[in-house]
């Protein structure tokens, strides 16, 4: 069997071939790899048609509108003071802006809120995984304690006591009425309409080629050859939904306390997607890197060596103008969103 | 004696050959993150060997028919994990590192006549 370590020096001479291919689109004109090599590269991020819906939970107008008002509830936390939009923000790229977020008391906890963005295709949900789906996800934060610390017997009751929701429920899932399951369907399936739009990038994967400049189509390919950045950042949505030990200096075990006796999962977190990542500052699970050259910088060699260290993490040896240009690259896949309007929520009956 | 120990060596080669066609008889690899192939249906009683014929660990997870679920630990290059097939239905397999990684069908065949016919697999990678 074959340590880690040894397997990654076995990898050594990767970055090295890799310099000697960057070497070619080094100058200050974008000349890129050959043009077969750049289209297969290119290939790789092309965007699906649709967006997918469980069969057990298909997409309906009713259950997007209904998960949308319940999105933006305060009503779903326990003090009525934080709705799911608090730490998934539309206005801060689904997420919350903070190193990490905040629960309904006003503590700090200890990993940063994740954006919601194109999660209709993720394989596992939060950190470390422990979510297999969207409707799974949905009510977990509701009754964390320590995040929005609502007890699901007081929400359906709340929820019940307002007429508009009534029937909005019954539009959604007629004779189901209002359960734990039903609320998390509806705010599953208007997550999984929350999608990013075309960037720049989409525009230059089609064919436009004034639609990103030569030092971010030289950082897309330092992104998918000496970066070894596309290892986990991988697909249109830039994310392998797979977990990996980045090497940050954290006691956070994440999905290793959930999977035991499995070394590279110690330390290990699921890939973040980059769809938009320029607005989502600051970065890693823990909020603890500022700014992406900072993010490039430390998978260039800022990480911390340690058994569990991911195989996919190793010295890169980049120069600066390519920790710009990658940079430059992930910033070409921002896209311009239509304005998410905050619904109006039903309230209860009020009696004079 | 010589040509019956040339026999004795050729008995020993046919049986080391027969074992060792019956253990990797079912193979999936993990090539790039992927299992493959990704569909794949045996008989109850059948062993399937899933080979780490990649170059970064992995760590094959299952959930059998009945719900039970077992971690088969970590894999580095070179190495394999036997799952073990002894119920009838639709057996779940994951990566539990690479959660793209999961077999999109695995299914489980009575050993004889009786055939059961059962949906594609729901998989997933929660821990």
């Amino acid at each position: 069997m074959m340590a880690i370590h040894e397997m990654k020096k076995a990898r050594s001479w990767l970055p090295r071939l890799a310099l000697a291919g960057a070497a070619l689109f080094s100058s200050a004109v974008w000349a890129g790899p050959a043009e077969p090599d750049l289209a297969a590269m290119k290939g790789r991020y092309q965007r699906p048609a649709g967006v997918p819906f469980p069969r057990d939970n298909p997409f309906s107008e009713a259950k997007a509108e209904l998960g949308h008002k319940l999105f933006f509830d305060p009503r779903v936390s326990g003090p009525s003071t934080m709705s799911c939009a608090s730490c998934h923000n539309p206005a801060l790229s689904w997420g919350d802006g903070l190193p990490t977020a905040v629960g309904s008391a006003a503590n700090v906890l200890g990993r940063r809120s994740p954006t919601i963005l194109n999660l209709a295709w993720a394989d596992a949900l939060m950190w470390d995984g422990r979510a297999g789906s969207l409707e799974e996800q949905a009510t977990g934060p509701m009754q964390a304690p320590g995040e929005m610390n609502q007890t699901m017997p007081k929400l359906i009751s709340i929820l019940g006591g307002i007429p508009g929701y009534r029937a909005a429920f019954q539009s959604a899932f007629p004779g189901e009425g209002i359960t734990e399951k039903t609320i998390a369907k509806a705010v599953a399936t208007y997550e999984r309409t929350v999608v990013s739009g075309d960037a720049p990038f989409d525009k230059w994967i089609k064919g436009d080629e004034t639609a990103i400049d030569d030092a971010a189509k030289r950082g897309f390919v330092a992104f998918n050859t000496k970066g070894n950045c596309a290892a986990c950042h991988s697909g249109w949505r830039f994310t392998d939904d797979s977990f990996h030990d980045i090497g940050l200096p954290d006691a956070d075990l994440g999905r290793g306390k959930l999977v035991e006796g499995v070394e590279p999962l110690r330390y290990a977190f699921k890939t973040p997607g980059l769809r938009n990542i320029a607005l989502r500052a600051p970065y890693m699970h823990n909020g603890s890197v500022a700014t992406l050259p900072d993010v490039v910088r430390h998978y260039d060699g800022g990480f911390r060596k340690r058994p569990s260290l991911s195989a996919e993490v190793y010295k890169l040896n980049l120069s600066p103008k390519e920790v710009e240009e990658i940079v430059a690259f992930m910033k070409t896949l921002t896209s311009t969103d239509a304005t998410i309007a905050v619904p109006v929520l039903p309230r209860a009956e009020v009696t004079q | 004696m010589k040509p019956v120990k040339h026999v004795a060596i050729a008995i020993v080669c046919a049986a080391a050959l027969m074992g060792g066609a019956r253990a990797v008889e079912t193979m999936v690899g993990q090539k790039g993150k992927i299992f493959t192939p990704d569909e794949i249906s045996r008989a109850k009683g059948e062993t399937l060997r899933i080979a780490n014929d990649d170059s970064i660990p992995h760590n094959v997870q299952f959930v059998s028919p009945s719900g039970d679920k077992k971690n088969l630990g970590l894999q580095m290059p070179g190495d394999h994990a036997d799952v073990a097939v002894d119920q009838i239905g639709d057996y779940q397999v994951v990566c539990g590192i690479h959660c793209q990684s999961a077999l999109n069908s695995f299914q489980v065949t009575a050993p004889k006549s009786f055939q059961l016919v059962s949906p594609i697999s729901f998989v997933f990678c929660a821990a």
